[in-house]
């Protein structure tokens, strides 16, 4: 335990290694991490299949993330950049489209450059603007027409770098678009992308369906924020309410976080608890926290998140704190050595992270002090996680997103305790509102309401600095 | 939390919800016309006294959707009445978001063909909401409370299923009457509407007047300010845009007549509020 808490200082410490070294780091410090862990362990039974089933998650994570930083080497396209040459790209839509107040943005994975006779194969992306209209969908293949430049950076803004890390080194604006069928292509996707087309683009179907209904049964800009504490999605909370949380060190209610999972998890449990055994539930609210992660746009920080959430819930079901600890910090500790940056830089997973030290550490502690409160079915269990949770987080929080701590603390203090409401009558809205309008917009009420105390404590803190 | 305690919180949740309700149905008198600033493009929205809302036009981009949520009570999903003048970018765009998100309960329109993305996407959204459209004409009204109705004065032909290149002079034109008072809202007609309009003796003559076409050269002939003699115009334009809306022309027409104008660009939302038996006056909410 100690000897894991030492690494992770020692990574935080400084030195980040090169990618080779890395590989091998990562075998030789997970098998010594895993002999620890079982090592503490001794005899006890049940926490076998647990860390199994945990180095079995953060294996496939790995994989996931190892996928991300591997994906988009070719660079072709960038020769074209800044001349006077029309491209004509064929490709499909490979992220979900952006849809700001006056545009759409999208992601364009680039298949074939055509040209008159022939076609030239490739693998890369190109950042697309156009207009509102036609709407278009993840996984449209379409043909793209038009003259591409190079990113430039903003005043303050370093653009070419924040493109640079998804992998996209040409940009086009409004452009001649045309849908195009699959079967017009020289060379037909592979069955792995054609799986990943189909899969995403469900997903992605799911997530808009279920936005829309939220626009639907609440109003402006409170849609947009429950949007944004649900799935992550920002792009339609307006300038000035998005510098409002930025000035009042609230933003991370609007990423998704570990915290923000573990919540969601905790939904859905309650929920499936009513249905059935304890211990199904169990794996439907696994399943139920993956398919939320997807939805949201699985980045490699959500991946995260929604592994440090499904740990923490797992504790909740052995109901032994203690005995996860070790799993769980081993789970972060592995986190760290895939990606040493995560540790600095990387808030969500300090968030995490912190967050479940918070209910290994301060909950049973709590739990104590609190043992006359009245159970009412799962609420003081939900009360006490947040309350640790939140505890344990504030120092990051307010050394990262605060650089005004003194408004940061009252204004998150505040406003935590309404994001569960928020979240979960903001979903409620969402779903009854695709099965009866008129109950969705009556609930919709209720997530205006806690969304607007969210919204006037963040604006009122803006104002007072 | 004890169980008493839960009890407050769900009982004044409910009291939320029916003061809500009840909220809605107070009625302040009057009629509000708001120009929104919705940047290069048009959008108004009117609230009568008895509380039916009609949005004409939606400007270029989602901005209206916002502006709605400002003008509009948050409880209230329900648009009564929307009006398309002509299905030009900027105005039509921000229609169609409003039509995803607000319950419509009727739409009107000319009825003109367009195959331009905006106008399928708006035409597939129509038939998916299922609200009755209606193909208006010179002639037709629209009586929308006790004290309020709405004229059409353009076009002066059924035009629906019609194909034209240029949409602006298929504009429909309103007027708008409260009591006695009167607004004229006239899209983006030009100079060969307004004349056949001042020819035909189509009764414009009205308090306030909308600006045709942003302030364009190509509209607001002398002819048509002397028949319409407003006392107070309304521009709805961006900021630097690049038509070079409003012309001086325009504005040198208005200020020979002393004619005052508001601007959306300069003072961004303006609202024009009307009480029966009082005067009518202007507030800017930028």
């Amino acid at each position: 335990m100690f000897l894991m808490f030492a690494f992770i200082l020692g990574v935080g410490g400084g030195s980040f290694f090169d990618i080779s070294q890395e590989v091998v780091l990562v075998i030789a410090i997970a098998a010594i991490s895993l002999v620890a862990v079982f090592y503490r362990r001794g005899s006890k039974f049940l926490s076998f299949p647990v860390a199994f089933g945990a180095f079995l998650i953060l294996a496939f994570s790995a994989g996931v993330l190892r996928f991300d930083v591997s994906e988009s080497l070719i660079k072709v396209l960038t020769n074209f950049n800044d001349t006077d040459i029309n491209l004509e790209l064929w490709g499909y839509i490979n992220d979900e489209p952006q849809r700001l107040i006056d545009k759409q943005r999208l992601i364009l994975q680039v298949k074939e450059i055509r040209v008159p006779d022939y076609a030239v194969l490739t693998d890369e992306k190109v950042l697309i603007t156009v207009n509102l209209y036609p709407e278009f969908q993840y996984g449209d293949f379409v043909s793209v027409e038009g003259k591409f430049q190079s990113p430039k950076n903003f005043d303050d803004f370093d653009y070419v770098n924040y493109l640079a890390k998804d992998g996209i080194f040409s940009l086009v604006y409004y452009p001649k678009i045309q849908k195009i069928s699959e079967s017009d292509f020289l060379n037909p996707q592979s069955i792995f992308e054609d799986i990943k087309i189909s899969a995403f683009r469900q997903i992605f179907r799911i997530k808009k369906v279920f936005e829309e209904s939220v626009e639907r049964t609440v109003a402006e800009p409170n849609a947009a924020l429950i949007n944004g504490i649900l799935l992550g999605s920002r792009e339609n909370i307006p300038q000035d309410l998005k510098e409002a949380f930025n000035k009042t060190g609230t933003t991370h209610i609007l990423a998704i976080s570990g915290y923000n999972i573990t919540i969601v998890g905790l939904y859905i449990s309650f929920i499936f608890m009513f249905f059935i055994r304890r211990q199904a539930a169990f794996w439907f609210t696994v399943l139920g926290i993956v398919i939320f992660t997807i939805l949201t746009g699985a980045s490699a920080s959500v991946i995260r998140a929604a592994i440090m959430g499904i740990l923490v819930l797992l504790a909740y079901r052995e109901g032994r704190f203690h005995n996860m600890a070790n799993s769980i910090v081993f789970a972060g500790l592995v986190m760290i050595v895939l990606n040493p940056k995560v540790l600095r830089f990387d808030v969500g997973f300090q968030l995490s992270f912190l967050a479940t030290l918070g209910l290994i550490y301060l909950a049973p502690f709590l739990s104590e002090k609190l043992k006359k409160m009245p159970e009412l079915w799962t609420f003081k269990e939900n009360f006490i996680a947040t309350l640790s949770a939140q505890i344990m987080v504030l120092p990051v929080i307010l050394y990262n997103f605060g650089s005004f701590s003194l408004v940061s603390l009252p204004a998150n203090v505040l406003i935590l305790p309404a994001v569960p409401i928020t979240m979960f009558f903001g979903f409620l809205a969402g779903v009854s509102g695709l099965i009866w309008l008129r109950l969705g917009e009556a609930i919709g009420l209720i997530a205006w309401l806690f969304s607007e105390y969210e919204i006037l404590i963040v604006r009122i803190f803006s104002v007072i600095l | 939390m004890p169980p008493k305690k839960q009890i407050i919180v769900f009982v004044l949740l409910v009291l939320f919800l029916v003061l809500a309700f009840f909220a809605d149905s107070k009625n302040e008198a009057g009629l509000k016309v708001y120009f929104f600033d919705v940047g290069q493009g048009d959008s108004i929205f009117i609230e009568t006294e008895e509380k039916k809302q009609i949005l004409i036009d939606g400007g270029p981009d989602n901005k209206v959707v916002q502006k709605l949520s400002e003008a509009m009570p948050f409880w209230d999903r329900t648009i009564d009445l929307v009006i398309l003048t002509h299905s030009d970018k900027d105005h039509i765009l921000g229609l169609i978001e409003v039509l995803k998100r607000y319950r419509v309960k009727g739409i009107i329109e000319t009825g003109i063909e367009c195959g331009k993305a905006e106008c399928l996407a708006w035409k597939e959204l129509k038939e998916k909401e299922k609200a009755p459209v209606i193909f208006v004409k010179l002639g037709d009204s629209l009586v929308l409370d006790e004290n309020t109705k709405i004229l059409i004065l353009n076009p002066f032909v059924d035009m629906a299923g019609e194909k034209i290149s240029k949409a602006n002079n298929s504009s429909i034109v309103a007027k708008l009457i409260y009591g006695g008072y009167s607004i004229l809202l006239t899209g983006d007609i030009e100079k060969q509407i307004e004349e056949k309009l001042v020819l035909a003796g189509v009764d414009i003559d009205s308090d306030y007047l909308k600006i045709p076409h942003h302030g364009s050269k190509t509209s607001t002939t002398e002819e048509f300010l002397k028949k319409t003699s407003p006392l107070l115009a309304f521009i709805s334009l961006g900021k630097n845009n690049s038509y070079g809306h409003p012309h001086k022309i325009v504005i040198d027409r208005l200020e020979k007549r002393n004619i005052k104008y508001y601007r959306t660009d300069e003072l961004g939302t303006i609202l024009l509020i009307c009480r029966l038996n009082e005067q009518c006056h202007i507030e800017n909410q930028k």
